[in-house]
C-alpha cells in the first residue's frame, strides 16, 4: 500500500544543513497497523510528513497503492491527501471558531459533495467516536481527549484507506491517551492502515509493528 | 465554500471589527468623492442658456450717478449710456451683439430675491438676474415658449419677465406660465410681473452651478450699465481688446473697464468650481493610501496568525490555489459586508431626501457601485502579496509555523 524507496530529506537553516531523513526504505501493507518510534528529532515526524505527502523528500520515491508520486501535481497530491490519507496531529489542529461538526466537515469541503451529503456523513463519523452531543459546540468547549476524538473524526469522515497520526496521545493524560488508542485500534480493526509516530511504548505495543528511527535511518 | 467562508468571517468578526471600521470608512470618503463627481457631470450635461465661445464679458468699474453728466466724454449726454455704448461699440466691424447685465456671468456671484405667485400667493426663493433686450441673442438663450424683451415692454403695467423651466415647474405646475402674474415678495415695493417667456434654464455660474429656479427681468434702457456682454465674429482673436477699450473709452474715459473672453472666464471658473472635488479627491487618495497601507499589514498579521489552520487545510486536500482563493474570498467577503453597513447609513440620504437633487438615486447607485469597486480593487491588491505567501507554504512548513 505505501512503499517508500531510499528517500532522503534535508533541511537547510541558513548556512546549516541538517539530514533529517537518509536513505529510508519501507513499506506498509493494507490494514497494518505500524508505529514509528525514535528519540527527539531523530526524523520520525519528517517521515510520517512524507508517508503522508506533505512535504517532499529531497530524493527517493514514494508509491502509493502501486502509483509513483514523482511527477504528480500539487492538485493531484492534494486529491490523494483528501481521499486516501487522514491526519491526526499531537495538538489536534481544530479551528476554533468552527463548531465541532463544522470542524469535521472540513476535508469534505474539498470534494464535490451536497451539503445534506457532508453533513451526514459528519454526524455518522462523530457518532462513531462518541461526540454526537457535543457536535454544535466550539473546540475550546471540550476537553482535551473529547478534542482528539473530534480529529479523529475529522480524519475518518472522507473514509480514507490510510490514518497517519503524529503523537496523537502526546497532550492528553492517560486516561485520555487510552480512550483515543481504542478508537484507533477500532478503525485499524475496522480495516483502516495507521502509521502513528509516538514516544510511548506501552500504545506502539498496540501496533503490529514498530519502527524505529535513529538520526534519520531506520534501525530495524 | 462559499457558506463556510461566511460562516468564518462571521465568527471570526470581533477579530475583524477594526479592519471593518477601516474599510467602512475608507468607502465612505470614496463614496463622497464618486458622489460628488457623478453630481458635477450630471451638472455638467444640463444646459446653462450661455455660449461662451466669441463672447467678451466686460465690467464697467467707477460708475457713479453723481458724476454721470460731468465726465461724459459723448457729444450727446442725454442719450442712455446704454445706447451710447451700443452705439460704439457696433463701430467694430466684428461686432454682432451688445448686450447689458447686472450680473457677471460664469462667476461666483448671485442675486436671489423672493417671488410670489400673485393669483395664490405662494413664494419661493429665485435666482434673478436683469438683462437688455439684445442679452438673449447675445447669449444665444433660447426661448422655449413666449418672447423676450423688446420695445413693445416700455411702459407695461407689468414689468416684464422670462423665467426658467424650475421656476414654472415649481410655482405653476401644470399650467402655462406664459402671461402668469408674480409679486416681488422681498421687499415692501409693491412691484409686480408678468411672465412674458420661459428658458430652459440659465446658470450664471456656469455648468457647475446647480439648477436654481431663476427670474430674469428686463434692465431698464436709463440703467447704468454695469456688464456688457458681446458677441463677436467667430474667430476674431484677442487682439480686438485694444479696439475694444478704445470704443469703450469714447463713451466714458473715466471709468475702468475689465474684459475678458468669457471662453477664458469660464474656464477659469470651472477651475475654482472643481477646487473643492480636487480637493476631495486628494483627501481621499490620501486616506484609501494610509487604508491600502492597514489593511495590507492587518491582512499580513491574520493570515500570519491563520498560517497552522491553513497547513491544516493543506493536510486535508486543499491545494494552493485553493488557499489563495479563500483568503482573497474571504477578504473580498468582509469588504462587501462593511460595505453593506455602509450602505445602509448612506441610503437613508436618497430615502429622506435630505440632500435634494445633490444626491439623486441615479447618482446614489452610481456611487455606490463604483465606490464598491474601488474598495473592492482596494482590498484585492491588499490580500494578493498575503494570500500568495500563505499558498506557497508546504503543508509541514505551515503546520508547524509559530
Amino acid at each position: 500500500m505505501i512503499k517508500l524507496s531510499a528517500i532522503s530529506k534535508n533541511y537547510q537553516t541558513d548556512k546549516v544543513q541538517t539530514r533529517a531523513l537518509d536513505n529510508i526504505n519501507l513499506q506498509v501493507q493494507a490494514g497494518e497497523f505500524v508505529s514509528i518510534m525514535g528519540p527527539s528529532g531523530c526524523g520520525k515526524s519528517t517521515l510520517l510528513n512524507i508517508i503522508g505527502l506533505l512535504d517532499r523528500p529531497a530524493s527517493g520515491q514514494i508509491e502509493i497503492n502501486g502509483q509513483l508520486l514523482g511527477k504528480y501535481s500539487d492538485s493531484q497530491v492534494a486529491k490523494l491527501r483528501n481521499q486516501t490519507f487522514g491526519f491526526i496531529f499531537q495538538s489536534f489542529h481544530l479551528i476554533n471558531e468552527l463548531r465541532v461538526i463544522d470542524n469535521v466537515e472540513l476535508p469534505l469541503l474539498y470534494r464535490k459533495m451536497p451539503a445534506a451529503e457532508r453533513r451526514a456523513k459528519a454526524k455518522a463519523a462523530l457518532e462513531k467516536v462518541g461526540l454526537t452531543a457535543r457536535m454544535e459546540h466550539f473546540p475550546n468547549q471540550l476537553s482535551g481527549g473529547q478534542q482528539q476524538r473530534v480529529a479523529i473524526a475529522r480524519a475518518m469522515v472522507g473514509e480514507p484507506q490510510i490514518l497517519l497520526a503524529d503523537e496523537p496521545t502526546g497532550n492528553l493524560d492517560s486516561q485520555m491517551g487510552a480512550e483515543v488508542m481504542s478508537q484507533l485500534l477500532a478503525l485499524n480493526q475496522a480495516g483502516t492502515t495507521i502509521v502513528m509516530v509516538t514516544h510511548n511504548e506501552q500504545e506502539a505495543k498496540h501496533s503490529n509493528r514498530i519502527v524505529r528511527v535513529f538520526d534519520g535511518q531506520l534501525v530495524q | 465554500m462559499i457558506h463556510h467562508i461566511f460562516k468564518l468571517v462571521w465568527q471570526r468578526k470581533s477579530r475583524h471589527l477594526l479592519l471593518s471600521l477601516e474599510i467602512l470608512l475608507a468607502f465612505l470618503v470614496v463614496f463622497a468623492l464618486c458622489a460628488a463627481a457623478g453630481r458635477y457631470y450630471q451638472l455638467f450635461q444640463l444646459p446653462t442658456g450661455l455660449s461662451h465661445q466669441a463672447r467678451w464679458l466686460v465690467s464697467i468699474e467707477g460708475q457713479d450717478h453723481d458724476e454721470l453728466t460731468q465726465t461724459a466724454t459723448t457729444a450727446s449726454n442725454t442719450e442712455p449710456l446704454m445706447a451710447q455704448y451700443q452705439r460704439a461699440l457696433k463701430q467694430i466691424p466684428a461686432m454682432q451683439q451688445v448686450s447689458f447685465t447686472d450680473l457677471p456671468l460664469y462667476d461666483l456671484s448671485r442675486q436671489t430675491t423672493l417671488l410670489q405667485r400673485a393669483d395664490t400667493g405662494q413664494s419661493l426663493g429665485v435666482d434673478q438676474i436683469s438683462v437688455s433686450d439684445d442679452f438673449f441673442a447675445a447669449a444665444e438663450l433660447p426661448l422655449i415658449a413666449g418672447r423676450s424683451f423688446n420695445q413693445t415692454d416700455n411702459g407695461a403695467a407689468h414689468q416684464p419677465v422670462v423665467i426658467d423651466q424650475r421656476l414654472a415647474d415649481t410655482l405653476f405646475p401644470g399650467i402655462d406660465p406664459i402671461g402668469q402674474l408674480l409679486r416681488d415678495d422681498a421687499t415692501s415695493s409693491s412691484t409686480s410681473y408678468q411672465v412674458i417667456g420661459l428658458v430652459q434654464a440659465l446658470r450664471t455660474q456656469g455648468e457647475l452651478m446647480a439648477v436654481a429656479p431663476t427670474v430674469i427681468t428686463r434692465l431698464s434702457e436709463q440703467s447704468v450699465p454695469a456688464i456688457l456682454l458681446l458677441q463677436l465674429a467667430p474667430g476674431t482673436d484677442r487682439a480686438i481688446e485694444q479696439q475694444l477699450l478704445q470704443q469703450l473709452k469714447q463713451v466714458r474715459s473715466d471709468w475702468r473697464y475689465n474684459m475678458e473672453p468669457l471662453t477664458q472666464k469660464r474656464q477659469s471658473m470651472l477651475r475654482t468650481q472643481m477646487i473643492p472635488l480636487f480637493i476631495l479627491a486628494v483627501l481621499s487618495a490620501f486616506l484609501l493610501s494610509m487604508v491600502a497601507f492597514g489593511l495590507f499589514g492587518v491582512l499580513w498579521q491574520h493570515t500570519s496568525l491563520r498560517i497552522p489552520e491553513l497547513g491544516l487545510r493543506r493536510a486535508i486536500g486543499a491545494t494552493a490555489g485553493n488557499i489563495y482563493w479563500q483568503i482573497i474570498a474571504e477578504q473580498l467577503l468582509l469588504n462587501l459586508l462593511a460595505v453593506s453597513i455602509a450602505l445602509v447609513l448612506l441610503v437613508q440620504l436618497p430615502l429622506t431626501g435630505v440632500l435634494g437633487e445633490h444626491l439623486n438615486w441615479p447618482l446614489f447607485l452610481m456611487a455606490s457601485l463604483v465606490a464598491t469597486l474601488i474598495i473592492c480593487l482596494l482590498s484585492l491588491i491588499c490580500a494578493l502579496y498575503p494570500a500568495w505567501r500563505a499558498s506557497r507554504l508546504t503543508p509541514t512548513e505551515a503546520l508547524h509555523y509559530e
